[in-house]
């Protein structure tokens, strides 16, 4: 009886080539992603604020498959700090935490946040009458989708 | 059909305010739909008018995204409070009755969906226990 051999490890190379490929495109639409949902969050006009520290520190970076935004989070915690520095409007200092958000080995996502120990009150006092951190995640999360499935796509091609 | 704003709007407010959907969640408020109002009526209350009984349901009308041809997504917030010696106990017994107040095909026109509900922490306007609900009112044209 004849048998047949399959050399199998060629086929595996090129998966292993397109899930590299594809891993690529996710990080490039994430991180174009990214910097458009930093730009709206600066634009917002749900508040106008008095110092100038959320908005200059408001921060939109990428966090998962080996980025956990350090450097963003010390460039926008640094901001606030200079905003902040020599303000007597307000007893406001600028503040970093932890998110709290931990992700599975495969997840990768886009934290936005602004780096005063008044953040969270602007999102919440009043119902959430000057709530921006939310509203300018929402206002371009399917566009941010649609840039990793394009990045994915280019990549693939 | 055009984006109705005004009409999907009020019928998301009216589920609480007076509809069927939303009699659970009106026996579970202070002093059912007199606890129920627009958020910005927060600002009106003081000593000689004071704030309905907690848990109060407070409205916000939320953003709204997308193009007439994809679709818009209207986004509206509920927001709860309750006085301080209940912490969050009791507002934590409403959200699911909320969330069982809008099912998907509750509004016209709409599907409805829970986007998510904030963490506990208190609006320090107030100082009140609060937690919001949010969901996403998706139109197509």
């Amino acid at each position: 009886m004849a048998s047949v051999t399959t050399d199998i490890k060629g086929v595996l190379a090129g998966l292993d080539q397109m899930m590299k490929r594809m891993s690529d495109g996710i990080d490039q639409g994430l991180n174009a992603g990214a910097n458009l949902i930093e730009a709206t969050d600066k634009e917002t006009e749900a508040y106008l604020g008095m110092s100038g520290a959320t908005r200059a520190s408001s921060t939109a970076y990428v966090i998962g498959n080996g980025k956990d935004g350090s450097a963003e989070v010390s460039a926008g915690y640094q901001a606030a700090e200079a905003a902040l520095t020599g303000f007597t409007g307000h007893e406001g200092r600028a503040q970093k935490t932890d998110s709290g958000i931990t992700l599975q080995s495969s997840e990768r996502g886009i934290i936005l946040t602004s780096f005063t120990d008044y953040a969270q009150a602007l999102e919440i006092e009043n119902a959430g009458a000057k709530a921006h951190l939310g509203p300018s995640l929402l206002s371009k999360a399917k566009v941010v989708t649609g840039f990793v499935a394009t990045s994915v796509k280019q990549k693939l091609a | 059909m055009a984006l109705d704003i005004p009409t999907l709007t009020t019928d998301f407010y009216t589920i609480l305010k007076s509809g069927t959907a939303g009699s659970a969640v009106r026996s579970a408020l202070g002093n059912g739909a007199t606890s129920v109002i627009p958020a910005d009526m927060l600002r009106r209350y003081n000593n000689s008018n004071p704030m309905p009984a907690r848990v109060l349901a407070a409205f916000r009308g939320g953003i709204i995204t997308g193009n007439g041809r994809d679709g818009n997504d209207m986004f509206m917030r509920w927001w709860l409070y309750d006085d301080e010696q209940y912490q969050y106990n009791r507002i934590n017994t409403v959200l699911p009755l909320i969330i069982a107040a809008y099912p998907e095909s509750v509004i016209n026109h709409a599907y409805t969906k829970l986007i998510g509900i904030s963490q506990e922490a208190p609006d320090t306007t107030y100082q009140l226990p609060c937690r919001s609900i949010t969901f996403v009112l998706s139109n197509r044209q």
